[in-house]
This record gives structure tokens, C-alpha cells and sequence, in this order.
């Protein structure tokens, strides 16, 4: 019989989708501020983030100092817009560093499979059994203070999680049936890697990434917090809330601002990256 | 980050499991010492001559260094080390001068307090509230569980610490800002160490009235973060096993909503959720550190931050151990519990 | 019995179901003929109550056992289906949640019913259709048994209650064909002995033939033909049916063209839901839906095709 497939509702979701859309829209638009704040934070910042100014401590929100001033009398604001080149790129980097090895490493795995897989996956697998916010910590402390340092622990914790995944995408794809055609139909292996099995892993790669950005700047501020991270007088939004936390008592706004930004940092990722989620599954 | 699958196994028997698994967790406590311990090597500050003191002279930091060992040649020392652990030797804190695993056992309890009452409260309250949005997807409560769910996720640990510490302690006074349960204040025995433990013992009402106001904010601030991905999760999974065509069959001969949801379908939606539970009750051994360094928490938390302030490496590794093979063992529980919510895992194996 | 059924989901620009009228006596077997998406499963689960939370539902009459059930309630229902109303569903597989034994989810069906005391006349009736050693093989898990045998179990719960009204939603079709043809026969048996209605959903039209009375074939959510079942697979007029009839593989003739397939996609906004694949399509066809009126033996939902059998005959 020659029974055609209909489905049933083919278009369900498509104020859902909608709004969606409107989520991806916003959340990138403020992906491009905050590069801003990366990249140029000079223009962007009302004064500068050092300067001292110890007859002007602690003033809270107003007209001059939009968020306040700090313990030593620096603006708060400029102080926040600065920091995002330390926070934000800090967090990329290491999402960066992951993303390289771990692909590299999960690829390699996949392709070459057998015993050099399972020993490459059983590596992987003892790093994911780390408890890894002791771990960051306990390696951030042995080397020292300092953003670098921090950037390395977070860095040497994410690469595995990546290398799982890339090389279950790469597994499964290399199982595809297109692959199998493009290798009966005589296509040269780096070839097929370029053009048909790392293409298919960009949409889930990208979500995750997303995510991610905002895990390792949780991950990086929470350490900061410890004062495992960035050192005075970097304005690293992470080491300002700890900074804070001595007068947070008095002067709840030190702590309020550069901990608000962090969230909304976050949280925007967050909303990116669920959004992204739901597009390229529907 | 990444579900993690304990342990990757195969074979057969009860015995063969067990010992593969001790196996695993030796492996991993060991590749964690071996980072930990490397790293160590390479740290800038000089371990001799903080233990020596501000004062000491060159002579008397050289005779320090002696005394630990630490101009032996790296592999000796790194030997020594692993032995003392094998002897459960986790050497003297620079910082305190005593034997850490005394220190470790003071400042455990107050830490499984905090954890596990904080466990029990996001565990139970998070999977309840995944369930009612699961069957119930639209309404406000939908709409401020999403909120929940998602600024949960979001939001860092330490700021919400600190604002639960500046509006609900500071501004209000409905709670003490920072430490524990003074035991003698309260006029009980410290028999555990666990405020509200002690209290139950004693059977004191208000020093557990006392106990548990000391313990709200820092069991807030741990709930509030971890109670997102729970209910998310449970509504996720709950929500999949509903649209199943076993569910509308079930519902088709007649059985009730409870036993379809709550039987049926909530047994099947709970594997993804004890994994994830599993894997933030380990989280916590870490988080934990934050919480406890906010509100003064006397635990292993604080007790590790000290060690990080004052490069104290030998406390640093041992609690990188303990939290690594605590880590480990939780994950190898979980997994016990997944053949009684899955038969066909207890078959497969 | 129903009239003037409609169910629209959500967000869907048409009703999956669009004024579908039934009626099944008792000891009668009403089959409902159509490819996937035409509505008929959601008809199916419309007659149990087992709609999503979601759908709509409008009706002009909904009674079972002369009980109006238009403005029943989800109690109410349950109830139905615990006494007068069974269902048995297209995948056996799924019919069973995976992670619990057959035994306990049979004793789950049988108390609901209440009848957890004839749990040894199940097993009698199991063993009557097939289903070897019930005592042993229900301690298992569904993936343990095969197929056949969780639809005989299915069929088994279904039927046990002695309901009014026996609904199965393409009962075979995920069967092989030697296991589909037991499962067919120990249906009609049961439905001759139980003296019940019976709703079968199917694609198969040789499906039809063994076990139907009446046969309603639905296209696009709506009743394209309907009539006695030697009527419509006889001489069918419709030309969606005979389309249907037409792709059945036969050895005695050669097979005549196919329908014509389509893109899965929207069906028309207005007019009649089959206009696009239609041979005999007048510029009428697409403007009003076309009622169904009597031509020959059976009820079909087509001016041209009724006035070109008018001319012939």
C-alpha cells in the first residue's frame, strides 16, 4: 500500500518558536555588549578603574558614581566595566582551552578507536570522577595566586567533559549512513572529517558552549571569592564581591553591583544558550 | 559538567564488582594525589619557610626544611607521602602544627550537618515541585518555577550568601549573621558536634530552635543554587515519561492518576534525577567551601580555605583526598540505587 | 454512539477530527479505515477519554450505553473504562511501562477494576489465547516477552471486564504477519463470544475484511465513505477508497495506478481535504467541504464521483 505520512500537527509550536526567537535576539544583542565591555572598556566606563580616591569612600549609589564606591573610593561602575575583560574573557579562555584539547583529544579517540580509545576514555573518566571545585582549588592553590593560575585549574578540569562528548558525536557519526556512502564513494578520510563529521557537531557543540561560558565564569568568580584568582587591584568581578564581603555590612551596595552583574551575566548565557537548545531540536 | 557513569564496569559478580570498584577509587584518589602533589612542587612559596615562622633565619628555615623532608630528591618524598597516606598518615599542618586528620575530624561534623540537612531540604522540596510542574505545565506556578529553575541555576552561590547575610541578618535581625551553635551558650553537651544532632540528644527544644536558626541561611544560600537543576531535571524527565504510550495505556485500563504518576511513571522519571543528586552531593563537598567561608561555618569548608590562604600544601592534598575518594564513594552509592529503580540494569548485570 | 464529533489540538489550524458521526451496536464491528494523521486515533481516544489535557473536544451527542457523556468528567471516565470501556493499543512494546513485571501491572489493572479477585480466570483466559505458562512468564519484564504475547495479555486485561465498548487502535500492525493473523482471529472470537461493540482503527484493508461489519474510512479528519463493509471494499465510491482498494497488491490483476502520493505537509484550508490528490477534482471541490450523501450502498463524500455513478448506472 502506498500510505503517505502526514503529520498529524505540523505546525504546533510556532508562537512558542516565536518567542524563542525573541529570547536568541536579546540575549545575543547583550553577547555584543558585553564584548564591548571586553574590548574597549575605556570608552564605555565613566572614570577609571584605579584611581584612588580615599576622601570618597564608600559613597553609595548616585549621579556621580553610579553604583557606588568602593573601600579605597574607586567607582564601582568603572570597576565592573573593566573587570569584564578579566571575568568574561578569563571564562572564554578557558571554555577556548577545553573546546581545543577536548577535541582534539575526543577525536582522536574516535577515529583511531581500540585500545588507544579506551585508555584515552578511562584518563577522562578519572578526571570526571575529581570533585572538581576542591580540585580547581587545591591545584589553584598550589600554584599560587593569580588569574593565570586559576585559568589553569578550571582549564585542566573542562577539557574532559568535552572530550566525551566530541567523541560520542564523532562515534555516532562516523556510524552515519552518509559517511558510509562518502567512503564507498572513495572520499579521503581528512576529507570526510572536514566536511561531514565536524560540520554535524557545531549545533550541539554551540549550546553547550553557551552554557558553559557561564559555568566556568561562576566557576572563576567562585574561586575569585577564595581569593584563589585574580589579585588587588584588578577589578575581576569575582574578587570584588570578596573584597566586599568584609563591609558588606555598611556598604551593601559594594557587594550588591559587581554580584548582580555577575548573575545577569550568567543568567543571559543561561537564556542564550536554552534557546539555541530548543531551536535546533525543533 | 558531564554526566559522570560509575563506574564504567563490565563482567560479572557481586565480588568482581566490589573489587573493581575499590579499584577505581584508588586509582582516581591516586591520580589526584599525584596532580595535587606535582603541582606542589612547583608552588612559589617556600613550605620550610612559612613553617619556620616570619622571624626564623636562613639556618633556621634549612634546619625546618630538613626536619620535613624537603630537600629530598621529589620522588622520595613523593614515595613517603603516599606511604603515610597508606598508614592513613596525612602528615602535621603547617599552620595549625598538629596532625591533620585531628583537625579533619573536628571540623567534619558541622560540615555533613550543613550538607546533609541541605541535601535533604533541596532533594525533597526539588522533586516535588519538578512533579507538580510536570503534570500540571501551565499557571503561575509554572511560570515562577521556571524562574526558579533557571535564576537558580544562575545565580552565584556567594552573592546570594551574602545578600541572604545583608537583608535577613544584618538589615532584619532575624538571624545570626556568621557562626555556629554555641553549645555551652545553649546549654547542652557537644556529643557530635552536629548543632542540631546535639540538641536532639539533649532533648532541648530551644537549643534546636537555636540550632536551626544558625543553620537557615547557610542551608538557603546551598539550596537555592542546587535546587534549580533538581527541579528542572525532575519536571524534564517526569514530563518525557508522561507523553510515553505506556502512561495513556495505563490511564486506558482504568488505574488511577496517583498510581499512573506517582507508580508508574515518577519510578521511571526519578533515574535521571538520583544521577543528578548524586553528582551535586559530591558538588557540595565543594561548594560547600563558599558557604561556610560567608557565614563562619566552622567545617572542613573553612578549614580548607585556611589551607589555601597560608599554602599550607600538606592540608590542601589531604583534603583534596578525602574530598576525591568522598566523591568517588557517593557516585558508587548512587549507582546501587539504579538497579532498584530499573530492573533491567539488575538483570544486565 | 457519536454525532457531529470535532477535536482540535492547540496551534493546529485544523480539527484532527471534523464532525465525525458513529454509531456501533453491540456484537457489531465498526472499522475505521485511513493512513497516518487522518484522525483516526485521536477519534479512537476521543470514545475512551483518553484525550490530551490539551485538545479540544465538541460533540453534538457522546453516549455509551445510552449514558450522555458530553459533560462527563475525568472521573467519570476512569470509571468507564475500569467497567465498559477497553483499549488495546498499536505497540505492544509500549502498552507496558518497561521497568515493572507483567504481573504487577496486570494486578494494577485488575484491582482498578476491581476484580482483583479473578486474577485465576485471567490466567485461564491467557492461557485460552496463547499465551503459554502465564504463571511463570508474567514474573518477567515486558521487554522479556515478545510481542504477540504482551498484545494477547493486552487483549487478555481488555477483555476480561467484559466492556461495552472494545476499542483497538491498529491491534496487529506491529506484529508479524503470521502473529497478526492469531491475534486477528482470537479478536473476532472473543468479540463473537462477548457480545460486545468493537472499534478497530487500520490501514490494512485485508485487516477490515477478516473482522469488520462496517467500515468508515476517514481522510483529513473527516468521513470520506462509510457503509457495510462488502459495500465499501466491494464497490467503493469514493475515489480516496478506491485509491485504497486500487494499491492493495493482488495476484489476480495487474495493479492499476497508485494514488498519488503527496509531500508531507498542510492539507487545504478549505474545501474538500483530499481535493489535491484527487483525479475527478471539480474547481467545487475546493471551495465547499463536501457532505456525505448515499450513492449505491454506502454514504461517500463526493458530488462528482456520486453523479457520475448516477450517470452510469
Amino acid at each position: 500500500m502506498s500510505v503517505v505520512e502526514l503529520p498529524a500537527t505540523a505546525d504546533t509550536t510556532s508562537r512558542t518558536r516565536k518567542a524563542g526567537r525573541g529570547v536568541v535576539w536579546w540575549s545575543a544583542a547583550t553577547v555584543v555588549v558585553l564584548a564591548a565591555l571586553v574590548f574597549i572598556p575605556g570608552l564605555l566606563a565613566p572614570g577609571d578603574p584605579y584611581t584612588l580616591d580615599i576622601g570618597n569612600r564608600f559613597t553609595g549609589p548616585q549621579s556621580g558614581n553610579l553604583f557606588g564606591t568602593d573601600d579605597a573610593g574607586r567607582d564601582i561602575l568603572s570597576r565592573v566595566i573593566h573587570g569584564a575583560r578579566y571575568s568574561i574573557g578569563s571564562a572564554v579562555l578557558i571554555i577556548t582551552v577545553a573546546v581545543v584539547v577536548g577535541t582534539i583529544y575526543g577525536s582522536l579517540a574516535a577515529w583511531y578507536g581500540g585500545i588507544l580509545d579506551r585508555l584515552l576514555m578511562r584518563t577522562v573518566d578519572v578526571f570526571l570522577a575529581f570533585p572538581y571545585l576542591v580540585f580547581a582549588m587545591a591545584v589553584a592553590a598550589s600554584l599560587g595566586r593569580g588569574l593565570t593560575s586559576t585559568i589553569v585549574a578550571l582549564s585542566l578540569l573542562w577539557w574532559p567533559s568535552y572530550a566525551r562528548m566530541i567523541r560520542g558525536q564523532v562515534k555516532s557519526i562516523l556510524n552515519d549512513y552518509h559517511i558510509r556512502a562518502a567512503t564507498t564513494l572513495g572520499a579521503r578520510r581528512g576529507q570526510i572529517l572536514r566536511w561531514h563529521v565536524i560540520p554535524h557537531t557545531y549545533s550541539q557543540l554551540l549550546v553547550r558552549l553557551t552554557l558553559d561560558i557561564g559555568n566556568a565564569l561562576v566557576a572563576l568568580t567562585g574561586l575569585a571569592f577564595l581569593g584563589l584568582g585574580a589579585t588587588p587591584p584588578l577589578p575581576e568581578w569575582g574578587r570584588m564581591v570578596a573584597d566586599s564581603k568584609q563591609f558588606a555590612l555598611t556598604a551593601w551596595w559594594y557587594a550588591v553591583f559587581p554580584g548582580a552583574v555577575i548573575f545577569l551575566t550568567v543568567l543571559n548565557f543561561v537564556l542564550l544558550g536554552e534557546a539555541l537548545r530548543k531551536r535546533s531540536t525543533s | 559538567m558531564a554526566i559522570i557513569q560509575y563506574p564504567p564496569s563490565f563482567g560479572a559478580g557481586r565480588l568482581a564488582r566490589f573489587v573493581k570498584g575499590v579499584v577505581w577509587l584508588l586509582l582516581v584518589v591516586l591520580v589526584a594525589v599525584s596532580i595535587t602533589f606535582a603541582l606542589s612542587r612547583i608552588v612559589p612559596a617556600d613550605p620550610a619557610r612559612l613553617a619556620a615562622g616570619l622571624e626564623a633565619g636562613p639556618e633556621q628555615v634549612e634546619r625546618v626544611r630538613q626536619d620535613m623532608g624537603l630537600d629530598d630528591p621529589v620522588m622520595v618524598q613523593y614515595v613517603r607521602y603516599i606511604a603515610g597516606l597508606v598508614r592513613g598518615d596525612f602528615g602535621d599542618s603547617i599552620r595549625t602544627r598538629g596532625p591533620i586528620l585531628d583537625d579533619v575530624v573536628e571540623a567534619l561534623p558541622a560540615s555533613i550537618e550543613l550538607i546533609v540537612v541541605s541535601f535533604a531540604i533541596f532533594a525533597s522540596l526539588g522533586i516535588l515541585a519538578g512533579i507538580i510542574w510536570a503534570y500540571w505545565p501551565r499557571g503561575v506556578h509554572a511560570i515562577l518555577l521556571r524562574a526558579v529553575a533557571v535564576a537558580g541555576s544562575a545565580v552565584p552561590v556567594f552573592w546570594v550568601g551574602l545578600l541572604l547575610q545583608i537583608v535577613l541578618a544584618a538589615r532584619l535581625g532575624w538571624f545570626p549573621v556568621a557562626g555556629n551553635l554555641n553549645h555551652a551558650a545553649a546549654g547542652i553537651a557537644e556529643v557530635t558536634g552536629a548543632g542540631l544532632l546535639d540538641a536532639l540528644i539533649a532533648r532541648s527544644p530551644p537549643a534546636m530552635w537555636e540550632a536551626a536558626r544558625v543553620l537557615f541561611l547557610p542551608v538557603m544560600t546551598i539550596v537555592i543554587h542546587n535546587i534549580a537543576l533538581t527541579i528542572a531535571l525532575m519536571r524534564s524527565s517526569l514530563a518525557d515519561q508522561l507523553d510515553r504510550e505506556y502512561v495513556r495505556a495505563a490511564r486506558a485500563r482504568g488505574l488511577s492518576e496517583w498510581r499512573v504518576v506517582m507508580v508508574d511513571a515518577l519510578r521511571n522519571a526519578l533515574n535521571p534525577v538520583v544521577t543528578m543528586l548524586g553528582l551535586q552531593l559530591g558538588w557540595l563537598l565543594g561548594g560547600v567551601v563558599i558557604v561556610e567561608v560567608i557565614f563562619s561555618w566552622p567545617g572542613i569548608g573553612l578549614y580548607a580555605f585556611s589551607s589555601f590562604q597560608a599554602f599550607d600544601y600538606n592540608a590542601i592534598m589531604a583534603i583534596t583526598v578525602l574530598a576525591t575518594a568522598g566523591f568517588v564513594l557517593v557516585n558508587a552509592l548512587v549507582g546501587q540505587i539504579y538497579p532498584l529503580l530499573d530492573p533491567r540494569i539488575r538483570e544486565a548485570r | 454512539m457519536v454525532e457531529d464529533l470535532t477535536v482540535t489540538y492547540p496551534g493546529a489550524g485544523r480539527p484532527a477530527v471534523k464532525g465525525v458521526s458513529l454509531e456501533i451496536e453491540s456484537g457489531r464491528t465498526l472499522a475505521v479505515v485511513g493512513e497516518s494523521g487522518s484522525g483516526k486515533t485521536t477519534l479512537a481516544l476521543a470514545l475512551a477519554g483518553l484525550l490530551d489535557r490539551r485538545a479540544r473536544r465538541r460533540a453534538s451527542r457522546l453516549e455509551i450505553n445510552g449514558e450522555n457523556l458530553l459533560a462527563a468528567r475525568r472521573r467519570r471516565w476512569r470509571q468507564l473504562r475500569r467497567t465498559d470501556i477497553s483499549f488495546i493499543f498499536q505497540s505492544p512494546i509500549n502498552s507496558w511501562n518497561p521497568t515493572r513485571t507483567m504481573i504487577a501491572q496486570v494486578r494494577d489493572a485488575m484491582s482498578a477494576a476491581g476484580h482483583a479477585g479473578r486474577m485465576p480466570e485471567l490466567l485461564d483466559l491467557l492461557g485460552r489465547v496463547g499465551f503459554e505458562d502465564p504463571e511463570r512468564r508474567l514474573a518477567d519484564l515486558p521487554h522479556q516477552l515478545s510481542g504477540g504475547m504482551l498484545q494477547r495479555v493486552s487483549i487478555a486485561v481488555a477483555v476480561i471486564i467484559e466492556p461495552a465498548l472494545l476499542i483497538a487502535d491498529e491491534p496487529t500492525s506491529a506484529l508479524d504477519s503470521t502473529v497478526q493473523s492469531e491475534i486477528l482471529a482470537i479478536l473476532a472470537e472473543l468479540r463473537s463470544e462477548a457480545d460486545l461493540a468493537m472499534l478497530i482503527i487500520s490501514h490494512d484493508l485485508s485487516v477490515v475484511a477478516r473482522v469488520a461489519d462496517d467500515v468508515m474510512v476517514l481522510y483529513g479528519g473527516k468521513v470520506v465513505e462509510q457503509g457495510a463493509q462488502a459495500a465499501v471494499l466491494g464497490s467503493a465510491v469514493h475515489p480516496y477508497t478506491r485509491g485504497l482498494l486500487d494499491s492493495v497488491p493482488r495476484l489476480d490483476r495487474d495493479r492499476k495506478t497508485p494514488l498519488p502520493s503527496m509531500e508531507p505537509g498542510h492539507l487545504p484550508a478549505a474545501g474538500c481535504p483530499f481535493a489535491p490528490r484527487c483525479r475527478l477534482v471539480v474547481d467545487d471541490c475546493r471551495r465547499a467541504e463536501p457532505e456525505l450523501i448515499p450513492v449505491d450502498a454506502t454514504l461517500a463524500a463526493c458530488p462528482p464521483a456520486a453523479s457520475s455513478t448516477l450517470i452510469a448506472t
